[in-house]
């Protein structure tokens, strides 16, 4: 069944780490807040790929680095086995190109875990459909796709394909640039209304729902000029 | 997060802190034996393994706690050992010290406020 944004009564949560003291400091920051259940706990990469199919959690608390499956290949298996569970990586480091592999994986979020204390109001956030990036907005996460817009191989030429018009793949491109409407407007001579309407086709015409997928979308699909 | 529930929060975390600080300081002295076999000759595979293991897992659990500035030499620790090549003894070896000096200044018992890295 397709995952609604709703927040059930209980979230449950499946954390995914090879160190049993940061299972235990996740389990206990879930206990005190309320609302969450752990519903497992697994130890590598190919274990948690097993209790997601077993025990299905609204979300999964992933480490990158894992004995057996590295935390993106495991997210690779979940999300190509159909899973539609939350992921969000819970990892000491990380990187740009990381993040932006985890996040066209399926990934919903990314927390250090130095910011443990922040996890609930990202479990919150990302139950309410939004993504979760070190505290930080969805802006923020196109700024990191537009680093690997600078350093992908996609041809230097956009591809004109799904419809798109001349004005609706400059929008596009705006959009990877991290820019917010009024920006847009403002260098278009448009109104913020018109660019509104045409990020409503766009979205239509692609099959994307936010800002965040359509940079990853366009990016993937060469849709924008490098 | 209301401020009351940050305060359990950061109270839950202590708690496991106290429970967890045996197993960081059993770590610390993998690290410590890593670094006593580096200064012997070269270290075997294993126990290099073993210590970037270490490394990593206190890397990442301190910085759960607040323990920032450990975490950090913990992170360095595992850079070091992760490079491939065999790491240079005498950074090695300070860092394992600092490493153990900043783990010693937290407090074994909960009586005692804990003493936090900025």
């Amino acid at each position: 069944m397709k995952r609604t944004t709703v927040k059930p009564a209980v979230v449950t949560v499946l954390v995914a780490d090879d160190d049993p003291i940061v299972r235990q400091a996740v389990r206990s920051v879930l206990d005190v807040s309320g609302g969450f259940r752990v519903a497992g706990e697994a130890e590598d990469g190919k274990m948690a790929v097993d209790l997601v199919k077993e025990s299905d959690p609204d979300i999964l608390l992933l480490d990158l680095l894992m004995p057996n499956l590295p935390g993106l290949e495991t997210l690779r298996a979940i999300t190509t086995a159909g899973s539609e569970v939350r992921t969000i990586l819970l990892c000491s480091a990380i990187s740009a190109k990381q993040v932006l592999e985890a996040l066209q994986l399926g990934a919903r979020g990314v927390i250090l875990k130095k910011r443990v204390a922040e996890l609930v109001p990202a479990l919150e956030a990302v139950m309410r459909g939004q993504y979760w990036i070190e505290s930080q907005s969805v802006s923020n996460v196109v700024q990191i796709v537009q680093q690997l817009a600078a350093t992908n191989t996609q041809p230097s030429q956009p591809q004109n394909r799904f419809g798109l018009t001349a004005r609706e793949t400059e929008i596009i491109s705006f959009i990877t640039q991290g820019c917010m409407n009024r920006d847009i407007a403002n260098s278009l001579s448009i109104t913020e209304e018109t660019v509104k309407r045409h990020l409503t086709n766009i979205f239509n015409k692609v099959g994307m729902s936010n800002r965040l997928e359509l940079a990853l979308f366009a990016i993937e699909h060469g849709l924008v000029r490098k | 997060m209301a401020p009351q529930k940050s305060d359990e929060v950061r109270s839950a975390l202590e708690k496991v802190w106290l429970n967890s600080r045996p197993e960081a300081l059993a770590r610390l002295a993998t690290l410590e034996r890593f670094a006593e076999s580096l200064r012997s000759g070269t270290p075997d595979q294993q126990s290099w393994e073993t210590a970037l293991s270490a490394a990593h897992r206190l890397s990442g659990s301190l910085g759960m706690f607040g323990l920032n500035e450990a975490s950090s030499c913990a992170e360095k620790i595992e850079a070091l050992l992760g490079e491939g090549s065999t790491p240079d003894l005498a950074a090695t070896v300070s860092l394992v010290e600092r490493l153990r000096m900043l783990l010693e200044r937290t407090q074994a018992s909960s009586r005692e406020p804990q003493r936090r890295d900025s």
